[in-house]
């Protein structure tokens, strides 16, 4: 007897990343990949151990879980459809749709819709949520900086639901949320570039929520970087402040003397099957079990509303 | 055991620091810096080193000779390039790619076959020979990325492992297989012909701390302690830098009887010392 019945909307990277993962974390799953590219079709039925559909008319029996890693135009169309087949969980790759989505009918509905903000899942920012005392932030600054955009990109990747806001500041917005707590804000000097794309390529802005000035740095098209970098530095009303990126948490005091640092080999996270990092297998974790750490629809559109903000 | 020089310092990779990485990196800059400090290394007496298939390492194995008694152990494919296709223009990108890429002969033996089943099984050697320098010498190892193995093991397409592990030797190379999950993979190895297994090496994480030591150190320690046809090659040796004494890590090594380590540093005075200490 199959043990869970998953759904996989969109077979792109992120759609091979979380089979791959849940075919490893799970004993016996039948899996199901809606994919509306025929080419991705006529490729997957030979190479991949799932039934492949391109019709999601035809599928009208509940999923235990839905995994929804579709262009972004679909995700809300593509959700709204699960909660009404009756899909008991429901994951949405980040960035969850695009600024002008009709969302009520998801909020309605949002105990059973996580969004995939992977980031919240690296050991660093573990163990940020276990340690800082949000009262005693008056600094939040965060940066996203890579060179994945050489040249234009072609489709709906050159147009408003992509840019680095929505790609890869969606990320760093969404740890804000996320450690800091926040729901309201104020947005203030905003700056937008686009350099190689159509679209926001180099993005910064300031926002306030709480007495936390946040500063916001996102760029990638900076060919400094092999690897994506994210940086996070969080002022403490002492003086002192960390600095974190993927591998490490500094304390440093308000002179700038070291006092902390922990690395990621302090961390040695473990997961009992590693693909492309230890999160992304954490948070699929995350999705079959307590569902504790990934984001909630409620979060995940303040996040969308601090991006409609930015890019109008 | 036999000791081969790691190339993430050649490319500002360093997984426990960002920082430290891209500082490496700039005293790389060019392939005959690289090529320096590999012959360097060797001549402190390391066996052979290992180099990916990325822009510049592509070029490295051609461009001097080694020892006949040296190995060179070369990677493929390179991941961001790849990651950078598919992030920009979708996965039949990166298809079309290999297909343009490839020579006509390649194609034309090659390929056929793949466009009647689709499975991509067939269509691997041509990807290898996209990979591989033609003037590659016989008898190198020829592995496959971690992401790569691990993406594979994940899809349950145990059959295409042992099929790079065939491509790779009708080449006449030596099959490895690069990996974060090895107890996971030697389940699938097992099921491979002996003849393989025979010529086959898996390169995976271990050291004394257990960083990247997946599923944990315990588990993995006893994977190493277990006798196999094939050979095994610990990397991440020194946890990336990050150990709390690199006499611990060396001395923690040199319990598991290991067939092979591979590790790398931008300092050829710690090259030494660790090729000593690992000797000794």
């Amino acid at each position: 007897m199959k043990e869970k019945s998953i759904v996989i909307y969109g077979f792109g990277r992120m759609g091979l990343t979380h089979y791959a993962i849940l075919n490893q974390l799970i004993d016996n799953i039948d899996v199901t990949i809606v994919d509306l590219d025929k080419k991705v079709n006529f490729i997957a039925k030979k190479n991949v151990r799932a039934k492949i559909e391109a019709d999601n008319n035809k599928l009208k029996n509940a999923f235990d879980i839905a995994i929804i890693c579709t262009p972004p135009m679909y995700h809300v169309p593509t959700v709204n459809y699960c909660l009404k087949r009756g899909d008991k969980t429901i994951f949405v790759e980040k960035p969850f749709g695009g600024v002008n989505e009709d969302y009520s009918f998801i909020e309605e509905h949002s105990d059973r819709v996580k969004i995939g903000f992977v980031m919240r899942f690296l050991p660093v920012i573990n163990w940020l949520k276990e340690n800082l005392v949000v009262d005693d932030i008056i600094k939040f600054k965060g940066s996203y900086f890579s060179n994945s955009i050489v040249k234009k990109p072609k489709g709906w990747r050159n147009g408003n639901y992509s840019g680095v806001c929505n790609e890869m500041g969606s990320h760093i917005i969404d740890l804000s949320v996320y450690l800091l707590g926040f729901k309201e804000f104020q947005i203030s000097n905003k700056k937008i570039k686009s350099i190689v794309s159509d679209t926001d390529d180099i993005v910064t802005f300031n926002l306030e929520t709480n007495s936390i000035l946040c500063e916001f740095h996102f760029d990638w098209v900076n060919k400094n970087y092999r690897k994506p970098v994210f940086n996070l530095e969080i002022t403490l009303k002492d003086g002192n402040y960390y600095r974190v990126d993927q591998q490490k948490v500094e304390l440093f005091d308000k002179d700038g003397e070291l006092l902390t640092k922990i690395t990621a080999v302090d961390f040695a996270a473990t997961v009992p099957y590693y693909l492309r990092g230890v999160e992304f297998t954490r948070q699929m974790q995350d999705v079959i079990s307590k569902q504790e750490t990934l984001a909630s629809v409620e979060e995940a559109l303040i996040t969308r509303r601090i991006i409609k903000n930015i890019l109008g | 055991m036999k000791q081969i020089l790691g190339d993430n310092q050649f490319f500002g990779i360093n997984h426990n620091d960002l920082e430290k990485g891209n500082k490496t990196k700039e005293q790389f800059s060019s392939k005959e810096a690289i090529i320096e400090f590999i012959n360097k290394s060797i001549f402190i007496g390391l066996d052979g080193y290992m180099i990916n298939s990325n822009e510049i390492g592509f070029k490295i194995p051609t461009s001097f000779q080694l020892p006949s008694s040296k190995e060179i152990h070369y990677s493929v494919p390179y991941p961001h390039k790849y990651a950078s296709m598919v992030n920009e223009n979708g996965m039949l990108y990166l298809l079309k790619y290999i297909f343009k890429q490839s020579s006509l002969s390649s194609l034309i033996f090659k390929s056929p076959k793949f466009l009647f089943t689709r499975n991509v099984k067939d269509i691997l050697s041509v990807i290898i020979d996209l990979e591989i320098p033609t003037k590659l010498p016989k008898n190198s190892y020829v592995y496959l990325q971690n992401i790569v193995t691990d993406l594979v093991l994940g899809l349950k397409r145990e059959d295409l492992l042992l099929e790079f592990c065939n491509a790779v030797r009708r080449k006449g190379y030596k099959p490895g297989l690069i990996t974060l999950n090895p107890t996971r993979l030697d389940v699938v190895i097992q099921k491979f012909p002996i003849e393989v297994q025979k010529d086959l090496v898996v390169c995976f994480n271990i050291n004394v701390t257990g960083f990247n030591v997946f599923p944990s150190r315990e588990i993995v320690e006893e994977y190493v302690k277990t006798k196999h046809n094939y050979k095994k090659i610990g990397m991440g040796i020194l946890s990336s830098g990050g150990a709390h004494s690199i006499e611990d890590s060396i001395q923690y090594i040199k319990t598991l009887n290991l067939d092979y380590v591979v590790y790398g540093s931008s300092n050829l005075k710690n090259i030494e010392a660790n090729y000593n200490a690992l000797k000794s």
